[in-house]
């Protein structure tokens, strides 16, 4: 059977001079400032990885910041996200200390984890990020427990979750949105659709044009967005999360990007085309949102300009300070693993 | 400042690269991500794009270079931008590219069926308990008869073995160096009119135990001595080198190693304290071996401290807890539980307040250690409390006199009240 | 531990009672499993507290197995203290990415930054005719993965006291409650009281030969230290309680004193936890005390079938642990 391949019929808020009247300078500073960081974080990362000093492997974000960025911009900063393995620009997104997370990518005791994650697991507790999950769509189950805990303590704030396109084909996806649309819990499920689970395009694996359907089986509101428009992203995000603050329950939000780089860092990109690759990058979000910002005229070319070289300068200090910290020790490892 | 190309590390269990080709030419100009060369792993080719921008230059890598990642191969000289001074690479000798890596590689040996029954060994089977026994009581195995399955030597085993000795044989004879042999029980007495709880062989450690004390208390004429020691300066002393000492030898310095170091600094201006007594002559020994009495489920042991005299302080504390670990595990060889020249038995940690020792023969005197305890001291202006231990040492009269015994104990307490050449 | 005056009451209303007063005294404790409310638990545990507690205390689930491990692992990382009921042992294989990969790493992966306080609560065990998919003993799965607690009372008393330990301790917590125990009844305190996870006991004493047994295997090694006792053959039996974490010393001060253990558990021996036991006996002091070898008696390498003949004879009963022990204490002797 072939799936009738009527590809991502997105409703999208491209450009939209609304928001870009209604929200804060501030805010929209704030974007720009944490997209261009992810950028260079990652890229950063990548030359660091390269060079042999982050261990493992890693999963890079590239050309996905609008969706990271866009979402989290709808937050409280009491509010909590749970993520997964290519999860750099939630975790930026959602405030975390580059440096921190720079080490943690290093292996460095300092780092957020200690040296015990990397990059694949990175979590800031304190800062309301969860956490980063390896395996594809393990996060969501633990989300509909931290959802539960946020509903039955009766607390104000709400949670997103994040996982990939792939995830949404694991049971897990599918018992964890019934059972948190069946108890209406306080979060949002969101969809980082960069259109391939490692070499599988959604297409091939799925009989459906748009993942953001299969929220009518559960009963709870689906969109599909443009995922690398930072702005339709949060017009989506902000709807679902006061959805879910008022007690209606969950939603599934589809954002709709592409992963410049591959799977991680041993694909060979065998599975698609550089033309494919190259059109994509020509969407580029960041490129994207500064233009948005000039023709607006919320901000000018030098502005945007200066945003993006102190995003730059902010990595590499971050990288040259980690390289510092101390690496941990393997002595008293067992002790870590109980809580007392 | 050039930027460096490098053989970029592409994959977890990457450890050099085989390079293809250049995509760029010497002297081009590229942009960052565009395509520069071409790489072979053991996976496949892949395309390494530019890390930045820039004309390249200094191209060190041609085709079929196995090249450790990480390594440069060219740079990319922005306007102004020279290459650096040239470092020479040299190339791997000639790797197979084809070799897989090794974390793939590994396979589990699996071992061989099941072994059901080990013949052809010439080996005797015994029983851990057994054979520890038999090397207790000095027995051979082989001599053993092993009632158990396929032969094997049990417990009991052991125990009809050491009936029939007995039976047949005179007491096995004992390496005691004291004069003739002491019965156990010199007197027939009648045993006492009462329900018997148990019946406890007298074997093993504990029958040797019960002869060299019998034979110690019986021959040598013990006299004993004792006197109190100001233990502040001691404490002060081991406060002190309680970390630093921590983290050389990872363990922490006891009152036993600080006694010990003591002895060890004081027996050589005292050598009839160090003495034995053999075929008519007094040996005066050089070596100051320490023996350290503990007991272990019931039994006294004394191991060794080889040469104490010559030791440093935290040399003394790694020795002695290596030799109390393995006290107790039971892992001490017997040559590590003899040849001792003086023994220090501490019962402090008990609780015991002083006592006296029977000499461990064939030694010429031992030191009995009690209790650290708050006494009440007179000072200039009424009493002040200080930390005092009771230091009861015993001699064996026929070597040394009390005058002797005296002097030993008097310079130890100065040492140990003024401790700080100790370390 | 058994006063005189103790009332009794089954093992199943032990772990209830546990369950209730600890609700009682902390309102972060909740159960959440499939058909724990209205109902009262596929086994009757939990009947009677929907009633003091309300649906949203004892929460009813969808059949959902990785969505209610992920509802405890989630609701205990944000410190509340869920009880997870698995309606049989057996489908805790649906629940083991969460328990595995998420409620036993986090603390670790995360730098230590948070903990896992939950307990997973499962009926484990054969005897009930359920056949090969209802009647699995799964401790040695769990035990081997470093962030997971595995506890396996063998009666009314130990229920109730290691449930609350479980239940206040900071980390997931595999409960494993043996169906055919479910109606064992003994001496148990009305009041709260909790036992050390680290803390075996001898259940009996004996000087010829120690049988470490745990969970349904307890009351089963007991039967059999009463029958061999009458052949002059004094067994002395000790319960572990905890799997993981282990209190080495009572085993080993036991086999150092008898000289001789009988290993016996449920759950099949290729890969069981008995090996485990047996490395730990074998590697210890109580080596040079072994007058036989370590001997293993567990279930037999097959899934549990279900007529009731086979199903006795594929793991361990009364008689099997008599006739391995008397071989074991007369070995030699």
């Amino acid at each position: 059977m072939t799936a009738q391949k009527t590809k991502a019929n997105i409703v999208a808020t491209s450009g939209s001079h609304r928001l870009l009247k209604e929200l804060p300078h501030a805010k929209l500073t704030w974007m720009l400032q944490r997209m261009c960081e992810i950028r260079y974080f990652e890229e950063k990362a990548e030359d660091l990885y390269m060079r042999g000093l982050v261990h493992g492997t890693m999963h890079l974000s590239i050309g996905q910041e609008a969706t990271s960025v866009g979402s989290i911009a709808t937050l409280r900063p009491e509010d909590l996200i749970i993520h997964h393995h290519r999860g750099h620009g939630h975790t930026i997104a959602k405030g975390a200390d580059l440096t921190t997370m720079m080490a943690e990518f290093l292996g460095k005791e300092t780092g957020y984890c200690r040296g015990r994650g990397g990059s694949m697991h990175i979590a800031d507790i304190s800062g309301g990020n969860m956490g980063a999950t390896g395996v594809v769509g393990g996060g969501i189950p633990t989300a509909v427990g931290i959802a539960l805990a946020l509903q039955m303590r009766r607390s104000e704030q709400v949670l997103l979750s994040y996982f990939g396109d792939g995830a949404t084909n694991e049971g897990e996806f599918h018992e964890s949105l019934n059972m948190a649309s069946t108890w209406k819990l306080p979060v949002v499920f969101i969809c980082d659709n960069n259109q391939y689970g490692m070499s599988m395009h959604v297409s091939r694996v799925m009989n459906i044009a748009n993942i953001s359907e299969r929220a009518a089986s559960y009963g709870i509101p689906g969109q599909s967005v443009d995922g690398n428009d930072v702005l339709a992203v949060y017009e989506a995000v902000l709807g679902a999360v006061e959805h879910a603050r008022s007690g209606k329950g969950p939603s599934l939000i589809d954002c709709v990007s592409y992963r410049w780089r591959g799977h991680s860092k041993s694909d060979r990109n065998l599975y698609r085309t550089q033309e494919e690759i190259e059109e994509w990058k020509r969407k580029c979000p960041i490129r994207r949102f500064k233009k948005v910002l000039i023709e607006a005229v919320v901000m000018t070319d030098s502005e945007t300009e200066a945003i993006d070289q102190t995003a730059k300068a902010t990595i590499e200090h971050a990288a040259e300070v980690a390289q510092t910290f101390p690496e941990p020790s393997p002595e008293h490892m067992e002790e870590e693993v109980y809580a007392l | 400042m050039a930027t460096e190309v490098i053989m970029p590390k592409v994959d977890m269990v990457m450890e050099t690269g085989t390079f293809v080709e250049w995509l760029k030419n010497e002297g081009e100009h590229v942009n960052k991500g565009d395509p520069l060369f071409t790489i072979m792993t053991d996976k496949a080719a892949i395309e390494v794009e530019a890390p930045g921008e820039g004309v390249l230059a200094g191209l060190k890598a041609k085709l079929d270079d196995v090249i450790p990642v990480t390594e440069v191969i060219a740079y990319l000289l922005g306007p102004g931008e020279a290459l650096p001074v040239e470092t020479v690479f040299q190339p791997q000798a000639v790797v197979t590219t084809s070799t897989p890596p090794t974390t793939e590689a590994v396979t589990v040996s699996e071992p061989a069926a099941t072994v059901v029954e080990v013949v052809g060994l010439d080996k005797v089977r015994a029983t851990p308990v057994a054979r520890r026994m038999a090397e207790d009581l000095g027995f051979d195995l082989a001599q053993v008869q092993g009632r158990g399955p396929g032969g094997r030597i049990h417990r009991a085993d052991i125990l009809a073995y050491q009936e029939e000795q007995r039976s047949t044989a005179p007491v096995a004879e004992l390496e005691v160096q004291t004069a003739a042999s002491v019965p156990l029980m010199s007197v027939s007495v009648p045993l006492p009119n009462a329900r018997q709880k148990k019946v406890v062989p007298l074997a093993g450690p504990r029958k040797i135990i019960a002869e060299r004390m019998a034979a110690s208390a019986f021959t040598a004429p013990h006299i004993t001595l004792s006197l109190h020691v100001d233990m502040t300066e001691a404490i002060r002393l081991r406060e002190q080198v309680l970390e630093p000492l921590k983290v050389q030898t990872g363990q922490r310095v006891s009152y036993t190693a600080i006694l010990a170091r003591a002895v060890a600094t004081v027996l050589p201006r005292h050598p009839y304290m160090n003495a034995s007594l053999a075929d008519g002559d007094i040996i005066l020994w050089e070596d100051i071996h320490l023996g350290i009495a503990m007991s272990v489920e019931e039994n006294l042991m004394v191991p060794v401290i080889r040469e104490a005299q010559s030791r440093s302080l935290g040399q003394i504390v790694t020795a002695l807890a290596d030799l109390t670990e393995r006290a107790r595990n039971r892992r001490l060889t017997s040559a590590e539980m003899t040849g001792s020249t003086f023994t220090i038995s501490n019962l402090g940690m008990f609780g015991i307040e002083s006592f006296t020792a029977i000499i461990n023969p064939p030694e010429s005197a031992i030191l009995a250690v009690g209790k650290m305890m708050d006494t009440p001291v007179k000072c200039a202006d009424g009493y002040m409390f200080r930390p005092m231990i009771q230091l009861t040492a015993s001699a064996d009269h026929r070597i040394v006199d009390g005058v002797g015994v005296a002097r030993f104990l008097d310079d130890l307490k100065a040492t140990l009240e003024n401790p700080y050449l100790l370390i | 531990m058994n006063t005189n005056h103790t009332r009794e009451i089954t093992y199943l209303e032990a772990v209830r009672e546990a369950m209730i007063q600890e609700m009682r005294l902390n309102k972060e404790v909740f159960l959440i499993g499939e058909d724990v409310g209205t109902y009262g638990g596929a086994f009757g545990v939990s009947k009677g507290m929907l009633e003091e507690f309300g649906p949203e205390r004892i929460r009813d689930t969808p059949i959902s197995e990785a969505a209610i491990a992920g509802a405890a692992t989630g609701a205990a990382l944000m410190g509340m203290r869920p009880v997870m009921e698995v309606m049989f042992m057996d489908f805790l294989t649906i629940s083991t990415n969460q328990l595995v990969n998420q409620a036993a790493k986090m603390r670790f992966m995360f730098g230590g930054k948070c903990s896992i306080p939950m307990v997973i609560r499962a009926p484990s065990g054969s005897g009930t005719g359920a056949a090969a998919q209802h009647s699995q003993s799964l401790e040695a799965w769990f035990v081997n993965v470093p962030g997971i607690k595995v506890v396996a009372p063998s009666s009314p008393y130990d229920a109730k006291g290691l449930l609350i330990a479980a239940i206040r301790d900071n980390n997931p917590v595999l409960f494993m409650e043996h169906k055919l125990l479910y109606r064992l009844k003994g001496p148990v305190p009305e009041e709260p009281y909790t036992i050390p996870l680290q803390s075996a006991e001898v259940k009996r004493e004996g000087r010829d030969l120690t049988i470490v047994a745990y969970s349904i295997m307890v009351p089963r090694a007991l039967e059999a230290a009463e029958k061999l006792a009458a052949e002059g053959i004094e067994v002395e039996v000790v319960d572990p309680r905890s799997l993981k974490p282990l209190d080495k010393e009572t085993i080993i001060r036991s086999v150092s004193k008898t000289g001789r253990v009988l290993i016996t558990h449920e759950a099949p021996g290729t890969g069981g936890y008995g090996g485990e036991l047996a490395a730990v006996i074998a590697g210890s002091a109580a080596f040079d005390y072994l007058d036989a070898p370590i001997r293993r008696l567990a279930g037999r390498d097959v899934p549990i079938p279900y007529n009731r003949t086979l199903e006795q004879a594929a793991v361990p009963q009364v008689e099997d642990i008599v006739a391995a022990a008397r071989e074991l204490a007369q070995e030699g002797r």
